[in-house]
């Protein structure tokens, strides 16, 4: 009971929780802004640290403790902190449906827990945090990106599902994180359900780039036209806390699919060497592709950007789904 | 060391979801007070380096109407003309179109199942 | 003996509101006090709470249904209420939202110009509901629907200077004038083929005429068809206009923003609710798959509301985007959790397994309840909103939730329990309408329920937006609010507590519906009626 409790807290506040998953979420913000200086000719971050790999810690404890806040009269930057951390929280505390935790939870239909943690929360968190500090930049910022998030959501939802359906036809518990990871590998050697998993790979890739708002989809930040969105008021802790947020969602995101469509480290196990090796490899596969589309799109406008989402993430996702369930009708 | 629960309702495994963002909740926030920053400024809100005397509407927020233009007047245009302009006109007459379109199908429904009953069962 | 109370309260309770609403103008006449009628209200309100938990309590502790013949004349002769699990916990839930909206009428009393006519309309609603919750006889059903229904016409076109609400309750009311009477005519053809009008007996002719004839498939029975079809249909179009589905919305938009605030907090929390278990009832026990409906018309029917089901909740949902007005805004997301219901309830067109129909009933008791309260706090936070800024256009409205931080959170809370986050009780409805689509293999409806909430946060985001966080539009007043403060407060508080004790409620919620809505508890609600029949006639 001691070491249950004890294996709890340990994965939550260490491994794969709290220290862990900022780690990695600054580490992922490192290599995106690393290769994308490679891509553009320039060094990326250099300074600080070997290789430069503490410069987003130190951006992060600068942004949190070192700078300034300035607020205007209309702020209520107390609230726009607490929805911040309330976001940041939300995306951290499922991380025990994953097999990369020590301490695992496992149920039937565990997988909608986490959708409604991780693509309600978090939106709702940082769009609650930068209406707490008012401005009409910030206001046209912020209905972008709801307008964004409303298409983006059900294609993420939809397009993880798509191995589920399969797999839930043979293995208990349905619709569960850990049982689709360990089984993912063998629909990707069959030559049936190869087709609905690539429709899935892409959709996948495209609702990252968009939930992420990098190139093409950085519309809430349109510099030109909104300043800054939704960022335009946030300063200091503020803003430090919005940037975590938003690495934290990037590295969820991309954590899911490496677990859910790739199939993590299977087929090794998770404490063999080879078994980390492919997942830290699938892990930097992913990142590498949304650097490489970053590199080389401009920026969209919002009804092209929602073109696109509709014809290259929600049609896919949904087509995948309606596939995969024939498929299962066919099999039984 | 690996501690696996399987739990067979998902709403048995919301309450350790639950208990995970709370603790959460309090380790965040016990680092960010130990980190937050020691002054707070106040400024003017940002509007392009102007002062509040340039907005000439009633408050410096738009309004609610222009929240969603994108979606309404470019992504979804035909969806939201054929919503506003053909089915919620406010008019008596044309609601009345749908509501008896609904009636007409459920009552073809009922007869057509007793038409198919009469000749799969005939003799 | 709490057996003995609770069949006494089944008979007393409707003819005794019924009574206490007639002679209230007579009374207040005597007493002469603005407050009188307020206080009247409440006091019956609060025995209204009393005799619904009382026989909540008795029927999910004994699992046996009550059935009380009015009169002693036996049911298929004489008018029966019969009461099992689910609309025993309808008639609670519908009890305590009752004492809810009249604190909140009494909160508003300032602003009704003749208290004693409220409060009579809003007793004889009440009656009206409970008599159509707890009744077992279709016409009685018939007879509390117009009760309902005219008091809901009185209530809607309350402030009678205002043409906008005259016009939008008389758009509501020709329509629902025409609604009842088609009910009748469906009535007619049950009762010409059936020769009963109780639902139990329909129901116990019915699985009689299907196991003996039907699965058969027995020549000469197409009447029994034409008739139950055609019936079904009849009915089903009239609850789903009351109910607001679909092609049948049309009314809600406009009662919702005319009518008094505590009317809108009352239509979506109980007389919408009406249309959609009286649809359970039709469908799921007086014409159950084992029924004449079921040779085909059953299944084409649920799949039809299924798509209208769909329909419907997208439609809401997009309206959202282009209101100006805040209550038209909760009208259209009412519009669209109807649709959510519906989509739930029309499990029965892909399987009929038992252990489906228990996830699938308590989403749908989950999220009645959900939806219910949540409307109710939401129209209570508007209200205060729209008596500080004098308006009820969002634009007019903006800042003014800075001045009223605790109605602001219960704002915020209220949209974010309707949008489904996780420790409020609105996810775990959503949860199980998930759980219930997806054992049995249909991913479509749950994409449909998944694409249908996505559509409705921006919808939420807009009166936040406005009310809470925009910058202040004119200097608004302060009202002083008083005691309604606390009564937000433990609104607010409930919703976090149903949510984290939701897995008892769920064990709760799954034997009612276990005891009622499946197999198993339509036979124990078959012998219920037998045994009072049996008793009733003397023992013959």
């Amino acid at each position: 009971m001691i070491q249950l409790i004890l294996t709890w807290l340990f994965s939550i506040i260490v491994f794969p929780g709290f220290f862990f998953t900022i780690a990695l979420a600054l580490f992922t913000q490192y290599l995106i802004r690393k290769w994308s200086g490679r891509f553009q000719k320039r060094m990326g971050p250099t300074y600080v640290g070997p290789f430069g790999v503490l410069q987003p810690l130190y951006d992060l404890i600068k942004l949190v403790h070192v700078k300034e806040e300035v607020i205007h009269k209309y702020c209520m930057p107390g609230l726009a902190k607490l929805f911040g951390l309330i976001g940041i929280a939300a995306a951290i505390s499922v991380i025990v449906f994953y097999p990369l935790s020590p301490f695992r939870v496992i149920c039937d239909f565990d997988y909608f827990i986490f959708i409604y943690m991780v693509s309600i929360w978090i939106p709702l968190a940082t769009i609650l945090m930068s209406l707490s500090m008012p401005g009409p930049y910030t206001s046209i910022g912020v209905s972008r990106f709801l307008t964004l998030i409303t298409l983006v959501e059900p294609a993420y939802f939809a397009s993880l599902i798509v191995p589920m359906i399969i797999i839930s036809e043979n293995n208990k518990p349905v619709y569960s994180i850990y049982t689709t990871s360990i089984n993912v590998i063998n629909l990707w050697i069959n030559p049936m359900t190869i087709i609905p998993m690539v429709l899935a790979l892409i959709s996948s890739i495209v609702v990252l780039q968009a939930k992420s708002l990098y190139n093409p989809f950085n519309i809430p930040e349109a510099e030109q036209e909104v300043i800054a969105g939704y960022e335009t008021e946030f300063s200091g802790p503020v803003l430090g806390i919005a940037r975590l947020l938003h690495d934290i969602d990037v590295t969820i995101t991309a954590l899911s699919i490496v677990y859910i469509l790739l199939g993590g480290p299977y087929p090794f196990s998770h404490l063999s060497i080879p078994g980390l090796v492919i997942l830290v490899l699938k892990y930097l596969a992913v990142i590498y592709v949304s650097t490489l589309i970053k590199n080389l799109f401009g920026r969209y406008r919002l009804e092209q950007a929602l073109y696109t989402i509709f014809k290259y993430a929600l049609i896919p996702s949904i087509l995948a789904a309606v596939f995969s369930t024939i498929y299962v009708v066919a099999i039984t | 060391m690996i501690n696996e629960i399987r739990l067979d309702n998902p709403i048995q495994a919301v309450f350790y979801i639950v208990i995970n963002f709370a603790i959460l909740l309090v380790v965040l926030g016990a680092f960010y007070i130990l980190l937050k920053p020691g002054s707070r400024r106040k400024t003017s809100i940002y509007l392009s380096g102007e002062g509040e005397e340039v907005i000439s509407f009633k408050s410096i927020t738009p309004s609610t109407l222009n929240l969603y233009w994108f979606f309404i007047k470019r992504f979804a245009k035909k969806i939201y003309e054929h919503l506003v302009n053909t089915i919620h006109t406010g008019n008596l007459m044309d609601w009345v179109e749908f509501m008896v379109s609904w009636y007409g199908l459920l009552i073809i429904a009922s007869i057509l199942t007793t038409i198919i009953y009469m000749f799969m069962y005939k003799g | 003996m709490l057996r003995q109370l609770a069949f006494d309260f089944t008979g007393l309770t409707v003819p005794l509101i019924a009574t206490f609403a007639f002679i209230l103008p007579l009374l207040s006449k005597i007493a002469r006090n603005r407050l009188f009628p307020a206080i009247y209200a409440l006091i019956i309100s609060v025995i209204i709470v009393v005799a619904t938990t009382t026989i909540y309590v008795e029927v999910s502790s004994s699992g046996k249904p009550i059935v009380y013949a009015f009169g002693g004349w036996p049911p298929p002769i004489g008018i029966a209420y019969e009461i099992d699990g689910f609309n025993a916990i309808l008639g609670f839930y519908a009890g305590w939202i009752i004492l809810l909206i009249t604190l909140f009428s009494i909160w508003y009393n300032n602003e009704l110009d003749e208290p004693e006519w409220y409060y009579t309309l809003l007793l004889g609603f009440n009656a009206g509901l409970l008599g159509c919750f707890y009744t077992g006889d279709v016409f009685n059903l018939f007879v509390m629907l117009e009760v309902l229904s005219i008091s809901i016409y009185g209530l809607v076109s309350y402030h009678k200077n205002n043409p906008v609400s005259l016009e939008a309750a008389f758009k509501y009311a020709i329509i629902g004038a025409t609604a009842t009477t088609i009910y009748f005519i469906g009535l007619i053809i049950i009762y010409g083929w059936y020769s009963s009008l109780n639902m139990a007996h329909i129901l116990e002719i019915n699985i009689e005429i299907y196991e003996k004839h039907l699965v058969k498939g027995e020549t000469g029975w197409e009447s029994v068809i034409m008739a139950s079809t055609l019936a079904v249909s009849l009915a089903l179009w009239v609850f789903t206009f009351k109910s607001g589905l679909f092609p049948n919305h049309f009314w809600i938009p406009d009662v919702y923003c005319e009518a008094p605030t505590p009317v809108s907090a009352l239509l979506p929390s109980l007389s919408e609710i009406m249309g959609v278990y009286i649809v359970v009832r039709f469908l799921y026990t007086i014409f159950p798959a084992a029924s004449p409906i079921g040779f085909m018309y059953r299944k084409l029917v649920l799949s039809i509301l299924l798509i209208l089901g769909f329909i419907g909740g997208v439609i809401g949902a997009l309206m959202m985007f282009i209101q100006r007005d805040v209550k038209r805004i909760l009208g259209y997301s009412s519009i669209s959790h109807i649709g959510l219901m519906f989509m739930i309830l029309s499990i029965g067109a892909f399987s009929n397994d038992d252990n489906v129909l228990r996830i699938a009933f308590t989403a749908l008791l989950t999220h009645i309840i959900a939806h219910g309260l949540s409307k109710v706090l939401l129209f209570s936070s508007i209200e205060v909103f729209i008596k500080s800024s004098g308006s009820k256009i969002m634009d007019d409205m903006r800042g003014v939730g800075r001045k009223y931080p605790l109605v602001s959170l219960a704002l915020i809370i209220g949209f974010l329990n309707l949008a489904g986050v996780i420790p409020l009780i609105g996810f775990f409805s959503k949860l199980l309408m998930y759980q219930a689509y997806m054992s049995i293999g249909q991913v479509l409806p749950a994409l449909g329920i998944i694409i249908i909430s996505a559509l409705s946060i921006p919808g939420y985001a807009k009166p936040i937006y406005s009310i809470v966080f925009s910058t202040p539009v004119s200097e608004f007043k302060y009202l002083n609010i008083k005691w309604f403060k606390y009564y937000l407060l433990i609104l607010t508080i409930s919703l976090f507590i149903l949510g984290v004790v939701f897995i008892s409620i769920y064990s709760i919620l799954d034997n009612i519906v276990y005891d009622s809505l499946t197999t198993h508890g339509l036979m124990k609600y078959l012998h219920a009626f037998e045994e009072t029949v049996y008793k009733l006639r003397g023992g013959l």
